[in-house]
């Protein structure tokens, strides 16, 4: 392998890595305040590229506040669902909000096909041109895409430290029943955190969808994704999700360059494996009950 | 582009019921889950009259090739029974179309072929893609019913063996013998010394790549590699970093749909990749274009008519456009399966008898169809005429902007 090589595939690790991390770190949220697996995830992010595709490319509207407006649509949907699905379902069996995020899916996806059509959209793209990194090409979309997502995560990661919602959040997490007698609003907390999860997605599906294509059926795979990032990671750390991300990324990059899809695959869940039999709570994550 | 006489008199005619089509469309595109079949009825229940049957994904990821395939056969029956059905014995035949959605599923198809045979009584269905075509050759064979499909692999289960099964669409192996010497003349047979391959890694890939084989072992150009995509790829940079890397002449992607043509095209261009990258699948401009953008450049893809110039054609597409609100240029190339078929029956006089009309549809050549000249080919390849063979409309993409770029029928060899 030479150096170029080498690079271009760090290069596109990288770029890969930081927007799976980005899609599963809402997953991770979600689950680290509510204790639930949000399997619908993929099904917001892909609204969240549908809904810029019409913003951009229909409405003629500009990208950027595009992207801020999919969040924003996309955080009141994911806000919303909570409320009105998910929260009655607190307390209950973990298998009553698995059936649920499990039909919206369905909703959702094939709701898509039949407004958004079958055929494969592709948002263009607002950056062109790139420039060679050690003989790689680096595209210059592409820097920009994962300084957003770098940004992005650095930015989420301040706001649950350092902000007085990111604390609330991390007490919920810690324990709902305590922060609510310390005067947290947990049920506040809860539909907050479902928003931020979901516009995160949404985010995640405005960069992925500008740099590939877009089709109402993407969904499934996110979730896919997304959900063994949360497992490598461990469930509800996002710097967790952040390195599962990464792990997965350079997987698919460098082992679907030097060997084949299918291998990179397979090694995907052979590192799975070998992370949870190691440390079966993740590289980040704690025991949950 | 040669021009076409004799046009085909059951192609074109005054303007059809809207609501009545769009309602069979709209319906169609609702999918299989709120609606089990789209029927199009002719209009007097006293009409003798010959149902038609589809089993075609109408929902799920290849659901664009399933509607286009359906809007074909909508718009034709209303269009032939329009002027008066279809004459058999001096005795006209409305036609009559009745859809199933298969979801792009083996089991969904067989289950859909069984409703259309022994409950509808359908004696001739139409399917699209792979996975329809192999549930429904799984009723349709034994049953002596006659079958049009759109499938380009599973080569076992068509031919001799098979003698109700017409593939009406081109695979990539006949486009070849029309967009290779295309561009072998566009860019120089010596610019084009060596190729590689690029496609899906499942049964149609590999059933692609041998086509791919066959053809440029026919033009002597070296092979340089084979790379293989899962359908759930998202990042196409591995695939073509690895691809580029053999220094190929130039790429074939097959059967890859637009979004994939254009996330390999924009990977392989962001890269450098200076070659033609042909797809003879894609048959799309607008997805191409919108996702790679600048890189949209030398792109070359067979059957794929974006620019309608003869009469028939700017009819069929403003029929299209009128009736279902869209119209794209695969549809457009499915648009003369029901012509010939129509023509077949006529021909054999009997709707009753499949295996004469079967034998009477080998034998129909179309003169003017949305695709220029069509015919049944394939006797000295498969033993037996039933592949669809017409006019290569080829469009390039350059600079950002589409084009048709050349019009030829296939030079297909003796041996074919």
């Amino acid at each position: 392998m030479s150096l170029d090589e080498f690079v271009q595939m760090s290069l596109t690790g990288v770029n890969l890595g930081l927007m799976y991390a980005l899609i599963a770190i809402g997953l991770t949220l979600i689950f680290g305040v509510m204790r639930i697996i949000q399997y619908a995830h993929g099904e917001l992010f892909m609204l969240g590229a549908f809904f810029l595709y019409y913003w951009f490319v229909e409405w003629g509207l500009p990208y950027w506040l595009g992207v801020a407006a999919s969040a924003v649509v996309i955080f009141v949907v994911g806000a919303l669902l909570q409320v009105l699905l998910f929260r009655p379902l607190m307390g209950q069996s973990i298998l009553y909000p698995l059936a649920v995020s499990m039909g919206l899916i369905f909703i959702i996806s094939s709701g898509g096909l039949l407004v958004f059509g079958t055929t494969v959209k592709g948002i263009p793209s607002v950056v062109s041109g790139g420039t060679m990194v050690l003989g790689a090409f680096y595209s210059y979309e592409r820097m920009v895409i994962s300084l957003f997502s770098a940004g992005l995560i650095v930015s989420l990661w301040f706001v649950l430290q350092k902000t007085t919602i990111g604390m609330a959040m991390r007490a919920v997490s810690e324990d709902p029943e305590v922060s609510a007698l310390q005067g947290i609003r947990t049920r506040r907390i809860h539909w907050i955190a479902f928003g931020m999860g979901s516009a995160l997605a949404a985010v995640a599906g405005c960069l992925m969808g500008t740099l590939l294509s877009i089709v109402p059926t993407m969904g499934f795979l996110a979730t896919i994704k997304a959900f063994m990032i949360v497992i490598m990671g461990g469930l509800g750390s996002v710097p967790g999700a952040l390195v599962g991300g990464m792990i997965l990324g350079f997987i698919d990059s460098f082992v679907t360059t030097l060997v084949s899809a299918d291998v990179a695959y397979i090694m995907s869940f052979v590192v799975i494996f070998l992370i949870l039999v190691f440390r079966p709570s993740g590289l980040f994550g704690q025991q949950w009950d | 582009m040669p021009k076409r006489s004799n046009r085909s008199k059951l192609i074109g005619g005054p303007s059809l019921s809207r609501r009545r089509l769009i309602t069979a469309s709209g319906a169609a595109a609702l999918g299989a889950g709120m609606m089990p079949a789209v029927i199009t009825r002719p209009a007097k229940a006293a009409d003798k009259v010959i149902k038609i049957g589809g089993a075609v994904p109408l929902s799920g990821p290849v659901a664009y090739w399933g509607i286009s395939t359906m809007q074909g056969f909508v718009d034709g029956a209303a269009v032939i029974n329009q002027k008066g059905g279809v004459t058999i014995a001096g005795e006209p035949h409305k036609l009559e179309i009745i859809t199933y959605d298969t979801k792009g599923e083996v089991a969904d198809s067989r289950a859909a072929t069984l409703r259309l045979v022994e409950q509808d009584q359908c004696s001739y269905v139409y399917s699209q893609a792979a996975a329809s075509t192999v549930g429904m050759l799984q009723v349709t064979e034994p049953a002596r019913v006659l079958s049009m499909v759109a499938c380009w692999g599973y080569l076992k289960l068509f031919g001799m063996d098979y003698p109700f099964h017409f593939r009406a669409e081109m695979s990539d192996y006949e486009q070849g013998f029309a967009y290779i010497p295309f561009m072998q003349e566009h860019y120089g047979k010596d610019k084009l010394q060596s190729a590689a391959f690029i496609g899906p890694d499942d049964q149609d890939g590999h059933d692609a790549h041998f086509s791919y084989q066959r053809l440029m072992d026919y033009y002597g150009i070296e092979q340089r590699g084979d790379e293989y995509f899962n359908w759930e790829d998202t990042d196409f940079y591995p695939i073509v970093t690895k691809s580029i890397k053999t220094e190929p002449d130039f790429i074939v992607t097959s059967p890859s749909p637009p979004g994939i043509t254009a996330s390999i095209v924009k990977a392989a261009r962001e890269m450098g990749y200076k070659g033609p990258i042909s797809s003879p699948a894609a048959s799309e401009t607008k997805t191409i274009l919108e996702v790679a953008g600048e890189y949209a450049t030398d792109v070359v893809l067979p059957v794929t008519n974006v620019d309608p110039t003869t009469p028939a054609q700017k009819e069929i597409k403003e029929r299209f456009l009128q009736h279902f609100g869209t119209f794209n240029a695969l549809a457009g190339n499915y648009s003369w399966w029901i012509y010939a078929l129509a023509a077949a029956f006529e021909k054999a006089g009997t709707a009753e008898d499949t295996e004469a009309v079967a034998n009477a549809l080998a034998n129909i050549v179309l003169e003017d169809t949305y695709v220029g000249r069509v015919a049944w080919e394939g006797q000295n390849s498969f033993g037996i005429k039933r592949q669809g063979v017409y006019d290569c409309y080829t469009t390039m993409i350059e600079d950002g902007k589409a084009y048709l770029a050349d019009v030829r029928y296939p030079e297909l060899p003796d041996s074919y």
